[in-house]
């Protein structure tokens, strides 16, 4: 580990250093300089910092107390990768802000992969849950990194599809490893951990605050390609990670919704100002960037019987309640019981809240 | 002078002999109560005395001491006025003792001489049955619930004055015709019926199956739905009592005191909705006289719990054992009370705080997080005992304004009954009598599936990220499907529908 990563990484120990002090820190030394010797001659620093802050650093600068987080990291299975490291993700390095250091837990092989993001709501309606789903499933085929927050709603279908097909994905954590956020998606990190990655910049200690998350997207926005949203509210922090996107030049594709949706507000918000981000099937994303689509697997078909057909027939287009199939087809519940779940269990349909159905 | 009657107590469901005796000797007047009475006992002086006088008899000007043997045992209950005041006026010789010989004698007197309703009638008459005791004299208003035992001589009494004109053979009194528990089934009627039940079709069928199965049901849906009224329809479909099953439930309700005593038996399946405020005791049993709590008043029935996250935790979470073991130990400082609990919970709850989580109707308020909480309020152990999830949809506007009837609720009913008597074959030998109550050893010889069905789960497991809990109660609602439709092998139909209702042990909210 060279010098200047070391300095990022004592850097990072202090959670009242904003990413922005830490630059300027890093202005007032040479490359190559270690920070912790000079920390207290260079006068320079003085006007960066306040007197309680240098106080506060200069207890922390023997280097037994940076070893010693070193080994925690190392314990916990933290791989740290830093902005000088060789296997920093190259998509990173183009942005304006890019993180000093990113925490690692997972394959970081896929840091360096062909991202997409997938953010939106954390309340989706049937619909964006029903698209997000479709969409991913798409994408995952064609070995595209799924990259979302794993807040609740939307990033959480996007990771939970991605895991059930099989694919890459990476979740961007807001606070450290020690604060999942929310933690009713702790098992789910823990899922992500094992087989995909989860990154985070900041160190393990640091809770996840409120501020943290716009300032999380701009790397979820920065690692992607692109960045797809099915459903977004108007004040939703997935307009925040359109706005990094267009920042950074990322392609951005938006599912239209109704125009009196809530839940689709700042999608058509955004569909109104960037006419070309309008995105009505997953090919549309994949033509974008030249990948084959496979036209005979579009037309793959389970094979149903007459009974399922007829059921399919009704779920084509909206979702439709149990009650509601059961009085257009007129089975018996027991026999349309039996129908639908062998759809579900297909994948054809999908259940959703209050008993209802929607095809997938 | 001395006399002695014999009367009966009751320890929870279960009754033992109390022999009265009283002395009445010179000395001061008083009255003496000893062998471990309660207040009520303690306070018969006052009603045995009027109750005498008004009855134109002396009362006697001297000491009266009243023994209750055994006398290590605490008596509770008013039953002893009617013992106490017969032996009184043996030792003042109106009556002879050897007219009572042979005889138990339960009754409350009131200030003029009537005799008052008793509560436990029923468990003390078939415990003293047992025991050898066959004659019994009892207040007229527990008539009808002592002429569902056979064999015994029973004189229902309306006052102090006729039991001793009966004594003395002054006056005959009518024994109580017995009458068969068929005359009383027939006599019923239902209450609430699934032909007014509009749409729901899903929730019937799966309250079809928990009748048949004798599986613990919770509804889920927006407020509104219908689900309350769906629970009350369900004890309609159940099979009907048979003579020992309504002897049980009736000996409970009687020391409880909630027995109807027009009917004197319970005929229909007992439906227990206890509030969400109730208390764990008045939920479990107890109190100071050990008394039946709702859990045992349900037995043989349907315990209906309505908002099921309401409640509080740790009183919800007490039914996991008597769930279990179908009966609970109410132990209390002066005694201990085994009572039976043996009964199918229908459970209700909204998918969310406010109600309308995924509701076509109107639009849910609630965070993910609030949403979780609500719905982790109860356990997982408590979730492990409810075989069927099913979600419940408020009614549309057209729906509710068709006037055609659905199918009644005897037709269900029907399919139910055989569906049992398959399970009752199957079962002969053992003690369950229904498919939820299979052991492990039963579940492995009925529930074996073939390899069609074994992929089938397999793949519905890693599809649908089902629990590893929900194994066993989709093969126990598979094997309840397949009775309803009188197949001996558990088909794939069979399996696809019992996996239909394990919603909750999926990711509920994403």
């Amino acid at each position: 580990m060279t010098i200047d990563e070391k300095n990022i990484i004592w850097l990072d120990l202090f959670e009242f250093l904003t990413y922005h002090k830490k630059i300027k820190i890093l202005d007032c030394f040479n490359k190559g300089e270690d920070i912790r010797l000079k920390f207290l001659s260079n006068p320079k620093i003085n006007e960066v910092l306040s007197k309680s802050e240098i106080n506060k650093m200069a207890v922390c600068l023997q280097d037994s107390f940076l070893e010693k987080q070193l080994e925690n990291y190392k314990k916990s299975g933290i791989q740290l990768i830093t902005f000088y490291d060789d296997k920093y993700p190259y998509a990173l390095k183009q942005i304006s802000t890019p993180p000093l250091c990113l925490y690692c837990k997972g394959n970081i092989q896929l840091l360096n992969t062909f991202c997409i993001g997938v953010v939106g709501t954390r309340k989706p309606t049937d619909y964006g849950i029903a698209i997000t789903k479709q969409f991913v499933k798409e994408l995952v085929k064609h070995d595209i990194t799924i990259v979302s927050g794993m807040a609740v709603g939307v990033d959480t279908v996007a990771h939970k599809t991605t895991l059930e097909e099989g694919g890459n994905t990476i979740a961007v954590l807001a606070g450290g490893f020690n604060h999942i956020y929310p933690a009713i998606n702790n098992a789910l990190s823990k899922k992500i951990m094992e087989s995909n990655l989860l990154i985070t910049e900041n160190n393990p200690n640091v809770p996840s605050l409120a501020y943290l998350f716009p300032i999380r997207n701009r790397i979820i926005a920065g690692l992607s390609k692109g960045i797809f949203v099915p459903e977004a509210g108007e004040k939703s922090g997935s307009m925040k990670t359109i706005d990094y996107a267009i920042e950074f030049n990322r392609d951005i594709f938006v599912a239209p919704g109704k125009i009196n949706s809530p839940m689709s507000k700042g999608t058509n918000q955004i569909i109104k100002s960037l006419q070309g981000s309008i995105t009505l099937c997953p090919e549309d994303i994949l033509e974008n960037y030249g990948l084959n689509i496979d036209k005979n697997q579009k037309n793959f078909s389970v094979q149903l019987d007459m009974d399922a057909q007829i059921v399919l027939n009704y779920i084509q287009t909206e979702k439709k309640s149990f009650q509601e199939l059961a009085d257009l087809t007129k089975f018996s519940a027991k026999d349309l019981n039996t129908i639908l779940m062998e759809l579900e269990m297909s994948g054809i349909v999908t259940k959703l809240a209050n008993n209802s159905y929607i095809k997938t | 002078m001395l006399s002695k009657i014999l009367s009966f107590g009751l320890n929870g469901i279960t009754g033992y002999p109390v022999e009265i005796e009283i002395d009445i000797n010179t000395g001061l007047p008083g009255y003496d109560v000893v062998g471990l009475a309660d207040t009520a006992i303690k306070e018969s002086k006052s009603r045995v005395k009027a109750a005498i006088k008004n009855s134109a008899y002396n009362y006697p000007i001297h000491k009266v001491i009243i023994n209750l043997a055994p006398a290590d045992t605490k008596k509770e209950g008013s039953m002893y006025d009617l013992p106490i005041a017969l032996g009184i006026l043996v030792c003042e010789k109106v009556i002879e003792n050897k007219s009572l010989d042979g005889f138990v004698v339960l009754g409350e007197l009131s200030l003029n001489g009537e005799i008052r309703k008793l509560n436990g009638i029923m468990p003390m008459l078939i415990s003293a049955k047992q025991m050898g005791y066959n004659k019994f004299i009892i207040p007229k208003e527990n008539a009808m619930e002592a002429s569902f035992i056979d064999q015994v001589e029973v004189y229902p009494v309306e006052t102090l004055r006729q039991v001793v004109d009966f004594l003395r053979g002054e006056n005959k009194l009518e024994k109580n015709n017995s009458k068969t528990f068929e005359s009383a089934l027939k006599e019923r009627e239902i209450a609430h019926d699934f032909a007014y039940v509009k749409g729901q079709a899903s929730a019937k069928r799966a309250m079809e199956i928990a009748a048949a199965g004798g599986h613990n049901i919770l509804l889920i849906g927006p407020p509104g739905a219908g689900k309350t009224m769906l629970a009350k329809c369900f004890s309609s479909i159940l099979p009907d009592l048979t003579f020992e099953e309504s002897l049980e439930v009736t000996k409970i309700h009687s020391v409880a005191g909630v027995l109807d005593a027009r009917t004197g038996i319970v005929v229909e399946r007992p439906f227990r909705s206890p509030h969400h405020t109730a208390t764990l005791i008045s939920l479990t049993g107890g109190g100071a006289k050990a008394k039946p709590g709702e859990i045992s008043l349900a037995h043989n029935g349907v315990l209906f719990l309505d908002e099921m996250p309401e409640y509080a935790r740790n009183t919800i979470e007490t039914l996991r054992q008597p769930m279990e073991d179908g009966y609970i130990t109410v132990a209390r400082n002066a005694l201990t009370v085994q009572y039976p609990a043996n009964f199918i919970m229908v459970a209700s709850m909204n998918p969310c705080p406010c109600g309308y989580y995924g509701s076509s109707t109107n639009a849910c308020k609630c965070s993910p997080a609030a949403i979780h909480k609500y719905l982790s309020k109860i356990s997982g152990p408590l979730m492990d005992r409810i075989d069927l999830h099913i979600e419940v949809d408020s009614i549309k506007y057209e729906e509710l304004t068709q006037y055609d009837l659905e199918e009644p609720s005897k037709e269900i009913k029907k399919r139910v009954d055989k569906a049992r008597d398959k399970q009752l074959a199957r079962f002969k030998n053992s003690k369950i009598y229904s498919n939820a109550k299979m052991g492990e050893k039963e579940f492995k010889q009925y529930c074996s599936l073939d390899k069609e069905c074994t992929d089938l789960l397999e793949l519905a497991f890693k599809r649908l990220n089902l629990s590893a809990r929900a194994y066993n109660r989709i093969l126990k609602v598979a094997r309840t499907i397949a009775d309803l439709d009188n197949s001996e092998k558990i088909e794939k139909q069979h399996l696809l529908e019992a996996i239909q209702y394990r919603s909750l042990d999926q990711k509920y909210t994403v």
